[in-house]
């Protein structure tokens, strides 16, 4: 059975919520609510490397506010 | 007549009948088959017994129909036949001369209509319920009910083995035509005997090669029961509906329009819905095919079995289109068409994959609608309906009945299927007909097989866990009980310590200032490295007061393995109890640039009030648990502070904690239910009591503690509660627990005879089954087992439960759509549980933490846990097994992957293989196999530097080379058996004592034979085990050690040595207690 989440001939993009949070999203797929697409379609491989190259910083946005006073960074 | 197969040899029996012998012919495939069945269980009600019931409208003569009925006997030899095997085993059917068809007579005209269809069903049912002697034809027999004077009901019931559904229209339409005219025209017969020759004259090879080639790469056969059929044979019970008549037009439409046959349409239809129910791309199912095949002249007035079963292969890509894959299936099928006739059984062997299928699929083209009914009428006499009760033997029959609304029926074997599945996988097999004639293009994968009730009842309903609450800091809650209950005790441990609400709260705010003066800010992780004791507590509210998180090590993991987790995982401080202080500084130098080490003060206590500012706040880390990845990195599942609480408070809602109770902390502490078991009974002004990691592991150890402390809520996993009542089944008295409310199991599948010797010693403590991930803050569903263990069974698996409050559980199919219930689908997790992800490891977080797409809150995640699960229609949770290589050891997660990673790198090891297999004892175990230099004992010491106990194999067996495969790939079941390889290392037994302990040693490892030097450990002996060894020792030699004494003398010398200094000291505690200095 295919892991829509595993398959490495699929495409994929990559998206971002409110809070920063990156993850992996079968292209096929519609994006769901709260959700922008930030990379692809792409390769599965290249979508993580995407994620690993810009989310650095994995802590929520909000709690990142709350606990230095800054503004969510996007 | 000339039939070239005809044997001109008698039977082996019957010889009374021998000149009566007409003929004898051999059989064809389905009716060896048959054969075979009918004579299996002759006991058994037979399921090829097969009925036709006619309503006849119109003037009727008795005796001519019967006259009729023994002319169509006379014209059709082989309904004259009987079925026998000779003495070599082949067998033939013997064809008599001077049958007559057997003949009944009942007039039911005087009675009301309902009285009459009742009388009707009866005698149908009595009449099917009579079984035929395959030995003694005819295997057909006629009723001819009497309903009124121009009405009559003609009930013929047969054996399948003499004539299939095709044969019975040619069967009516003659007996009419003589009933109606002694000299009617009815044609020559085109005798059974001709297919037979035509079928043995077939090309067989060139069938076997397309056959082979047809089913080539199938990974195994379709099973759609849940459970193997109980032998024998069980009448099966039917569900049907009918399609509306607008969707069967279209539908026809489509297939026309396409070029494709109904049947095929069918066929595509059931094998996207088998993929789906069970989650397989490759399916196969039988499908009744006529055999009557076209160039043998006159072969559709053949009254016999000419049918025969196949198998249809269907391989499923979710992204072909609906018709696409229709339009393939008639291609592969078309190819398959002249190698119809070959055997079901030969067909099997060539697949080479067992029994390939259990569901079966027939289109009934058979003329029963209006026109074909008329034509089976002759004179005045008209059939005006009929009723065609087959016999199906698969415990999925699919049966189509076209007409201006195609008619689809199930028949399934009751005691496989309920009703309720049968009925639900017709009203899917209609909605996917419906998606069908609306939109054939539809990708298969996406197409949407639940109703919108099913599809409200798992998303929604299932789901609705939702509870409003102020959020509250832990450390808030737990002042708040430290305020209402000053000095109650809070907290016990083994070494004596008592800590009341009022030490507890004291002690845990001058922690956390000290943490935050030494430099720790709000937002950091602290590690933690103690024995499990009352500082335990401490240090968890210390550190949560301070706006950290808790990261909790294990006291005994290898120093490298601790720092290189401390350092990629970013720690900020290393908090330590006082006697691990030199541990501490150990882990810490090993860490590159260094790490601070605190050690904590027990005499440091708060003056009231006198505590840091709050900090935190629902997003803010409460704790990271490091798990196994199958990388050979552990990863760290972070948790938040929300998901915590949300699973304390679920705890305390669930089992309704309160200052009453007192739960046992007997978890690691690196393992995550250590959180709840300290944390729940302390913002509920309970008691936790901490237990050494000796007690801990040792199952008559902890349940006396337990029973000395009045321990109310006790949690262990599947192998801790059977090594407990093993234990308790060899003679050991199991304590009275007359306080313990909740015994809760978590970690690894629950085997219900487990539960049902709990309940028989402790009928008071509640099993509750727990499931959850680490990753969605511990539990995250709770099923609670009644002692009526039984009744709660499907498919022989206990439920893992409801979701908790705040809790959503999905599960999906490869399209990410909701299966429904009773279908396997992958669960994911959404809700509160869900934390924010893998510490510092962004690449493994995206694709575990993914979007949410049934959340009603926009951008929430939800957790992909691997597992495959089911939900029962009531709504609650089956655990079904792992997607990946991941698997759970007296309930720890481990990848075989980290292991192997380790194993390969001990200097000298060539290749490595880790497998789980189970011990003597029925406990699940690791076993590592390698090549290379080093021995099994070099091996153990160097991977207890790498990796946690837990993760070290029970076994390490040092292989020359590894088995392959014929392709070269490691041959993982030719893998030696453990307990295959080993001779008695050391001295052999000398005296009594010695040989009993010798042979308890080999009885519990599963060796055949144990030497006094045989190592307990490198033979797979773990603490569970071990329980059972001086449980024996204690029953059979009637002295009481410890599993401790066996932890320090792990051989039977050693144990022989404790014996002889016990011996003259009475029962337990002669060597215990012995626990540790832990102060």
């Amino acid at each position: 059975m295919s892991n829509p989440f595993e398959n490495d001939n699929a495409s994929y993009v990559v998206v971002r919520n409110d809070e920063l949070q990156h993850s992996l999203w079968p292209a096929t797929n519609p994006v769901p609510a709260g959700w922008t697409v930030v990379h692809g379609p792409d390769g599965r491989q290249a979508c993580l490397d995407h994620v690993e190259r810009v989310w650095t910083d994995m802590r929520p946005a909000s709690l990142v506010a709350a606990l230095t006073g800054d503004a969510p960074r996007g | 007549m000339n039939h070239p197969q005809s044997t001109p040899a008698a039977p082996a029996a019957a010889p009374a009948a021998r000149s009566l012998v007409e003929d004898v012919l051999p059989l064809s495939p389905l009716q060896d088959g048959i054969l075979f069945h009918a004579l299996f269980d002759e006991e058994e009600r037979d399921v090829y017994v097969a009925q036709l019931l006619l309503d006849l409208d119109g003037p009727l003569d008795a005796d001519r129909l019967r006259a009729a009925a023994d002319t169509v006997l006379e014209r059709h030899a082989n309904l004259r036949a009987g079925f026998l095997r000779r003495a070599t085993g082949e067998p033939a059917q013997v064809v008599q001369r001077g049958v007559r068809a057997p003949w009944q007579e009942v007039d039911l005209s005087g009675l009301g209509e309902s009285e009459r269809t009742a009388a009707v069903d009866t005698l149908l049912a009595e009449d099917r319920a009579t079984r035929f002697d395959l030995a003694r034809p005819p295997l057909l027999r006629f009723t001819l009910v009497r309903t009124g004077p121009l009405s009559h009901r003609l009930l013929l019931t047969y054996h399948h083995i003499v004539m299939d559904g095709w044969s019975w229209p040619v069967l009516v339409r003659e007996l009419l035509a003589l009933h109606a005219a002694d000299d009617a025209p009815l044609g020559p017969v085109t005798p059974y005997s001709a297919f037979l020759s035509r079928l043995h004259s077939r090309d067989t090879a060139a069938a076997q090669d397309a056959w082979t080639r047809a089913l080539d790469g199938l990974p195994g056969g379709t099973r759609t029961a849940p459970v193997s059929p109980p032998p024998g044979s069980v009448l099966p019970h039917r569900v049907e509906t009918y399609l509306p008549e607008s969707l069967t037009e279209r539908l026809g439409a489509l297939a026309r329009g396409h070029r494709i046959t109904s049947g095929t349409l069918l066929q595509g239809a059931w094998a996207v819905l088998l993929g789906r129910q069970i989650r397989s791309e490759d399916v196969v199912f039988g499908a009744v095919v006529s055999g009557r095949d076209p160039e043998l002249p006159g072969v559709a007035d053949i009254v016999g079995l000419c049918i025969n079963t196949v198998p249809v292969r269907v391989r499923i890509d979710p992204a072909e289109s609906l018709v696409a894959l229709f339009e393939r299936l008639q291609d592969e099928q078309a190819r398959l068409i002249d190698h119809h006739h070959l055997g079901l059984v030969e067909i099997q062997r060539l697949a080479g994959a067992g029994e390939l299928f259990d569901s079966c699929v027939a289109f009934q083209n058979y003329p029963i609608d209006a026109a074909g009914l008329a034509a089976l009428g002759a004179g005045g006499l008209q059939v005006t309906a009929v009723d065609p009760h087959d016999a199906a033997h698969y415990p999925l029959s699919l049966t189509a009945i076209p007409g201006d609304r195609l008619r689809l029926q199930i028949d399934y074997r009751p005691d496989v299927f309920e009703r309720d599945t049968a009925q639900a996988l017709i009203e899917r097999l209609a909605r996917l007909l419906e998606a069908v004639a609306a939109d054939p293009s539809c990708p298969v994968g996406t197409v949407d097989l639940l109703s919108p009730a099913e599809r409200h009842r798992v998303l929604v309903e299932w789901n609705d866990t939702a509870r409003d609450e102020e959020y509250a800091e832990v450390v808030e809650r737990v002042r708040r009980q430290a305020g209402r209950r000053p000095d109650a005790v809070a907290t016990t441990d083994d070494t004596g310590r008592e800590l009341s609400y009022t030490d507890l709260v004291a002690r845990a705010d001058a922690l956390a200032l000290a943490l935050l003066a030494d430099g720790v800010r709000p937002g950091d992780l602290v590690a933690v490295l103690s024995e499990p004791t009352a500082r335990v507590p401490v240090a968890m509210l210390g550190i949560l007061g301070a706006g950290a998180a808790y990261v909790p090590l294990d006291p005994e993991g290898p120093v490298t393995r601790t720092a290189d987790l401390l350092a990629s995982g970013g720690i900020a401080r290393l908090l330590a109890a006082p006697e691990q202080r030199a541990r501490a500084e150990e882990i810490a130098a090993a860490v590159p640039g260094g790490l601070p080490v605190l050690v904590i003060d027990d005499a440091a206590a708060a003056a009231p009030g006198e505590r840091p500012a709050p900090a935190g706040g629902p997003d803010a880390l409460a704790y990271v648990c490091f798990t196994s990845g199958s990388t050979g990195k552990p990863k760290g599942a972070m948790v938040h502070r929300r998901g915590m609480n949300n699973h304390l408070l679920a705890k305390v809602e669930d089992l309704g904690l309160g200052d009453g109770d007192r739960v046992v902390m007997n978890a690691p502490l690196t393992f995550d239910i250590s959180v709840w078991q300290v944390l729940a009974p302390l913002i509920t002004g309970g008691q936790v009591h901490l237990v050494t990691r000796d007690t801990a592991r040792d199952p008559a150890a902890l349940f006396d503690d337990a029973a000395r402390r009045g321990i109310t809520v006790l949690e262990t996993v599947p192998s801790f509660v059977r090594a407990a009542v093993d234990l308790w089944d060899t003679g050991v008295l199991p304590p009275a627990l007359p306080e313990l409310r909740w015994f809760i199991v978590n970690g690894e599948v629950l085997p219900p005879e487990l539960c049902t010797r709990w309940y028989a010693r402790h009928p008071q403590a509640a099993i509750v089954n727990a499931y959850g991930l680490t990753e969605c803050s511990d539990d995250n569903t709770h099923a609670f087992i009644g002692p009526d263990v039984h009744a709660q069974l499907e498919h022989g698996r206990l439920p893992v439960g409801r979701p908790l409050r705040n809790n959503s559980l999905y599960l999906l199919d490869a399209a990410l759509a909701p299966v429904p219930p009773g279908v396997p689908g992958e669960l994911f997790i959404g809700g509160t549980g869900v934390g924010p992800g893998y510490l510092r490891d962004p690449r493994r977080s995206s694709e575990r933490y993914v979007p949410d797409p049934f959340s009603a809150v926009p951008g929430s995640r939800m957790y992909r846990t691997g597992d495959l699960a089911r939900m029962r229609a009531d709504g609650q949770l089956d655990f079904l097994g792992r997607q990946d290589h991941q698997v759970k050891v007296r309930g720890n997660r481990i990848e075989l992957g980290e292991v192997e990673t380790a194993l390969r790198a001990v200097p000298g090891v060539g290749e490595a293989v880790v497998a789980v297999d189970r011990d003597h004892a029925g406990q699940q175990r690791l076993v590592g196999y390698f090549t290379g230099t080093p021995t099994a004992e070099e091996v153990r010491t160097e991977l207890g530097r790498s990796l946690p106990n837990y993760m070290v194999p029970s076994l390490f067996l040092h292989l020359p080379q590894f088995p392959l495969t014929v392709n070269g790939k490691l041959d993982r079941k030719a893998l030696p058996d453990p307990g295959t390889v080993h001779r008695p290392a050391g001295r052999l037994p000398a005296t009594p004592a010695e040989k009993t302990v010798c042979e308890i040693f080999a009885s519990v490892l599963g060796l055949q034979e144990a030497g006094m030097d045989d190592d307990f450990f490198a033979h797979g002996g773990h603490s569970l085990l071990a329980t059972r060894l001086t449980g024996r020792i204690g029953t059979e030699l009637g002295v009481r050690l410890g599993i401790r004494d066996l932890f320090e003398t792990p051989t039977p010398a050693g144990i022989a040595a404790r014996l002889a200094e016990a011996t003259a000291a009475p029962a337990r505690p002669a060597l215990r207690p012995r626990s540790r200095d832990q102060a």
